[in-house]
C-alpha cells in the first residue's frame, strides 16, 4: 500500500494503458486461431462427410494453390501494396508447363524442368511489375492488374484456342502421391511456406518489408534502400504466382488460361482472415497460413453442405468485410479513403 | 484539232478510272466477320474453321474470313459490329451474341447499314429474324435434347443399367444453355425413376471448379456410379478428381461441347459421353446462308419461319460412335454441300 504513494497517477495510467494494449494486440494476433478452431469445430458438427481422413486429404490438395499465392501476397500486402497480376500470370505459367512437357499440342518433353521455366517467367514478370511500380512510382494495383491482362493474352496465344492437354506420367505421378500421408503439392506449398517464414523471421529483407509497411518515410530516412526491397517484393510475388500456376497445371493438367481465375480474391480473403492488415506493417505469414486453412475449410465445408457456389463466394465477400472491420484501426485521427 | 485531243484524253482517262473502279470493286472479296466470345474457346474456332471451310468453296478472291473476339465484352461486341458496318458495305456478318441483350443494338445496326447477318445460340426471347429484314436466321442446338441425350446414354452405362446414383455439376446458373441442359436431365429423371441424385451444384463452366467440387464430393459420397456434368471443360476436372484417386472409367462422367480432350477421354474410356455441338457445320452454313442473301441467291423476307429460327444437329460421341466419329470428323474433316442450304436445319425453333 506503501508503494503506491510513490507512483505517480500518470505512470500507473500509462502502465494499465500499455497492458490494455498489449492484451488487445494478443487477442488480435489470436483471434484468427480462434476463428479456425471455430469453424472447425463448426462444420465438423453440421458438414456431413467433413471430419474424415480422406476429407483432410482433399482440404490439404485445395489448400496449396491457395497457401502458396497467399505467401506472395503477404509480403506485398505488408509492404501496404497489392499485387493483382495472380490470374494473368498464374495462367500463363500453368499454361506454359502443358506445353512444355508432354502434351497433345507439340513434341516438346521437358520433364520436371518445365516447372522451373514456368516458375522462372512467373519471377520475371514479377521482376517487370516491380520495377514499373517504383520506378515509374505507378500504383501497384494498377500495374498488376495491367500485368494480368497483358499475361492473360499471352497465355491464350501461347496455345492458340486449342489448350493443351498435360500426357505426362510425371503429372500423375506427382498428383496421386504422398509423403506421410500429405499430398505432393501440399508438401511444395508447404516448402514455399517454410521459405517465406525463414525470410521474415530470420533476413534482414524480412524485417525492412515490415519496417517500410509500418512507416516508409522513417524506413528510408534510417537509410533502407525500400525501392530495392519493394522490388524483391514483386520478385518473390511472382516467384510464388508461378510456383501456383504450375500447381494449379499439374492438378488439372490442362493449359487453359482459367487456370488463374479466381485465385487471386480467396488469397487476399486469407491474408485478411488470417490478420495482416491492408495498410501494410502488421501480420505475416503465420497468420496467413491460418488465413488459408480458414478459407479452404469454409469453402470445402460449404460444399459439403450442399450450399450454392454464389452464395459460397458471396460469403467470402462478406467474412473479407468482417475480417477487414475487425483488423482496422479506426481511432479518431484515421482517415479513411 | 487540239479540242478532239484533249476531249480524247479525258475520255480515255475517265474510261480507265471507271474500269480501275469496277475492276477494284470486283477484286474487292466480301468480308464474312465472325463475331465471337473469345479466340481461346476451341468451340468457337471450330465454328471459324467451318465458315473458312464456306470460303474455300468459293472462287479464289470471292470471299474472306475476319474474325473479331469480344473478349466477354458487350460493348466491344456492339462497337466492333458498328465500326465494320460503317466502314465496309461489302460484309456479312455473323455472330454469338455475348449476351442476348446484345442482340438488338446488333440488328438495328444491321439494319440501318444493310449488312446481312445470323445469329447463333443467343437471342432473347420474343425478339425474332421475322421483324427483321437483314437478319437472316438464328441457329441454336436444342440444349434439351443435348442434356436428355447425355443422361440417357449414361444411365445405360451403369452396371445395371438404368440403376445408380449420379452427381449433378452445373455450368453457370441462369445461363440459358445451363437451364435447358438441366432440363433435358430432369426429363431423363422422369423416364429412369431408379437414378437417385446425391447433390447437385455448380462449377460455372469451369475446370478448377469443377476439379475441386468433385475433389470434395469424393470425401463425402463413395458410391457415386456417374456425374452429369453440364459442360467438357468441367467433365476435364471431374476426370482429373477421379485420376487422382484411381477411379477414372469407373465412374461414368457426361459432357458438352466436343472439346478435343474430352473426345479422346471418350475414347480412353474415362468419360462416357461427349455431345459435340458440331462448330464446322454451324459455321460453315451460316456463312453460307448469309452469303447467299447477300449475292441475292435467297430473298429473306419470302422465307418461312422454319427457316429465320432452326435447330442444328450435334453429334453424340460415345465409346461406340466413338471410331465413326474420329473417322468422319477428325481424320476426314466433314466437307458439306453448300449448295443445299437446307441441309443443316435439324428442325424449326419453338416460336
Amino acid at each position: 500500500m506503501e508503494k503506491k504513494q510513490y507512483t505517480s497517477p500518470i505512470a500507473e495510467e500509462f502502465a494499465y494503458e500499455m497492458r490494455r494494449q498489449t492484451r488487445k494486440a494478443k487477442i488480435i494476433n489470436y483471434a484468427p486461431v480462434g476463428v479456425l478452431a471455430f469453424f472447425f469445430a463448426l462444420l465438423s458438427a453440421i458438414a456431413p462427410g467433413f471430419l474424415s481422413l480422406y476429407n483432410f486429404r482433399t482440404i490439404l490438395n485445395q489448400l496449396s494453390v491457395p497457401l502458396v499465392m497467399t505467401m506472395g501476397l503477404t509480403f506485398v500486402i505488408l509492404l501496404g501494396c497489392t499485387d493483382l497480376s495472380g490470374e494473368g500470370l498464374g495462367g500463363f505459367c500453368g499454361c506454359l508447363v502443358t506445353l512444355l512437357v508432354i502434351n497433345t499440342k507439340n513434341a516438346n518433353d521437358f520433364g520436371a524442368p518445365a516447372f522451373l521455366i514456368a516458375i522462372c517467367c512467373g519471377l520475371a514478370v514479377g521482376l517487370f511489375s516491380g520495377f514499373i511500380h517504383v520506378k515509374g512510382k505507378i500504383p501497384s494495383f494498377m500495374v498488376t492488374y495491367a500485368i494480368s491482362s497483358i499475361m492473360s493474352g499471352f497465355a491464350v496465344m501461347s496455345y492458340r484456342g486449342q489448350p493443351a492437354m498435360a500426357k505426362d506420367p510425371l503429372l500423375t505421378k506427382i498428383t496421386s502421391g504422398s509423403v506421410l500421408g500429405i499430398p505432393y503439392l501440399t508438401v511444395a506449398s508447404l516448402l514455399v511456406f517454410v521459405a517465406a517464414f525463414f525470410l521474415q523471421n530470420y533476413t534482414r529483407f524480412g524485417a525492412y518489408v515490415m519496417a517500410i509497411g509500418d512507416n516508409e518515410a522513417v524506413a528510408r530516412n534510417t537509410g533502407v534502400n525500400v525501392d530495392r526491397i519493394k522490388m524483391k517484393v514483386f520478385i518473390w510475388a511472382g516467384f510464388c504466382i508461378g510456383v501456383s500456376g504450375v500447381i494449379s497445371a499439374i492438378r488439372v493438367a490442362r493449359g487453359d488460361v482459367g487456370l488463374g481465375k479466381d485465385t487471386v480474391f480467396p488469397a487476399i480473403t486469407a491474408v485478411v482472415v488470417g490478420g495482416t492488415t491492408l495498410t501494410g506493417g502488421k501480420g505475416g505469414v503465420v497468420n496467413s497460413l491460418v488465413g488459408a486453412l480458414i478459407v479452404t475449410i469454409i469453402n470445402n465445408g460449404l460444399i459439403l453442405m450442399g450450399v450454392n457456389m454464389y452464395i459460397r463466394s458471396a460469403l467470402q465477400g462478406v467474412i473479407i468485410i468482417i475480417a477487414v472491420a475487425l483488423s482496422v484501426n479506426r481511432g479518431k485521427k484515421v482517415i479513411v479513403k | 484539232m487540239k479540242k478532239i485531243k484533249s476531249w480524247s484524253l479525258i475520255f480515255a482517262l475517265v474510261t480507265m478510272a471507271v474500269c480501275g473502279a469496277a475492276m477494284a470493286f470486283a477484286a474487292e472479296p466480301v468480308t464474312i466477320a465472325v463475331s465471337i466470345r473469345s479466340m481461346s474457346s476451341e468451340y468457337h474456332m471450330q465454328y471459324v474453321a467451318g465458315a473458312q471451310a464456306f470460303v474455300d468453296t468459293l472462287p479464289e478472291g470471292a470471299a474472306k474470313v475476319q474474325i473479331l473476339p469480344c473478349e466477354a465484352d458487350d460493348n466491344k461486341q456492339i462497337n466492333d459490329i458498328k465500326t465494320l458496318v460503317a466502314s465496309n458495305s461489302n460484309v456479312v456478318i455473323l455472330v454469338d451474341p455475348n449476351n442476348a441483350p446484345n442482340v438488338t443494338s446488333i440488328a438495328e445496326a444491321c439494319e440501318e447499314a444493310g449488312v446481312y447477318w445470323v445469329s447463333f445460340w443467343n437471342t432473347p426471347e420474343g425478339i425474332t429474324p421475322l421483324s427483321y429484314k437483314y437478319w437472316v436466321h438464328h441457329q441454336t442446338l436444342d440444349g434439351e435434347a443435348q442434356g436428355y441425350d447425355i443422361a440417357v446414354s449414361l444411365f445405360k452405362s451403369f452396371k445395371t443399367p438404368g440403376k445408380g446414383k449420379i452427381l449433378v455439376m452445373e455450368g453457370m446458373m441462369a445461363n440459358t444453355a445451363n437451364e435447358e441442359r438441366v432440363k433435358g436431365l430432369k426429363r431423363a429423371l422422369a423416364e429412369y425413376p431408379d437414378i437417385e441424385i446425391l447433390d447437385d451444384q455448380s462449377a460455372n463452366w469451369d475446370t478448377n471448379e469443377g476439379l475441386a467440387l468433385m475433389e470434395t464430393w469424393l470425401a463425402k459420397y463413395d458410391d457415386i456410379d456417374g456425374v452429369w456434368s453440364a459442360s467438357d471443360g468441367m467433365s476435364l476436372g471431374v476426370v482429373q478428381a477421379l485420376k487422382a484417386v484411381g477411379l477414372e472409367g469407373k465412374v461414368g462422367v457426361t459432357g458438352v461441347d466436343g472439346f478435343k480432350d474430352a473426345i479422346d477421354a471418350v475414347g480412353a474410356g474415362t468419360m462416357t459421353n461427349s455431345y459435340v455441338n458440331n462448330g464446322w457445320l454451324q459455321g460453315g452454313y451460316a456463312a453460307a446462308w448469309a452469303y447467299a442473301a447477300y449475292t441475292g441467291k435467297i430473298k429473306v423476307d419470302e422465307l418461312d419461319a422454319g427457316h429465320r429460327m432452326f435447330f442444328t444437329e450435334g453429334y453424340l460421341v460415345t465409346k461406340d460412335t466413338y471410331p465413326d466419329y474420329i473417322k468422319n470428323f477428325v481424320d476426314n474433316p466433314p466437307v458439306y454441300d453448300y449448295s443445299n442450304l437446307d441441309f443443316c436445319i435439324k428442325g424449326p425453333m419453338p416460336q
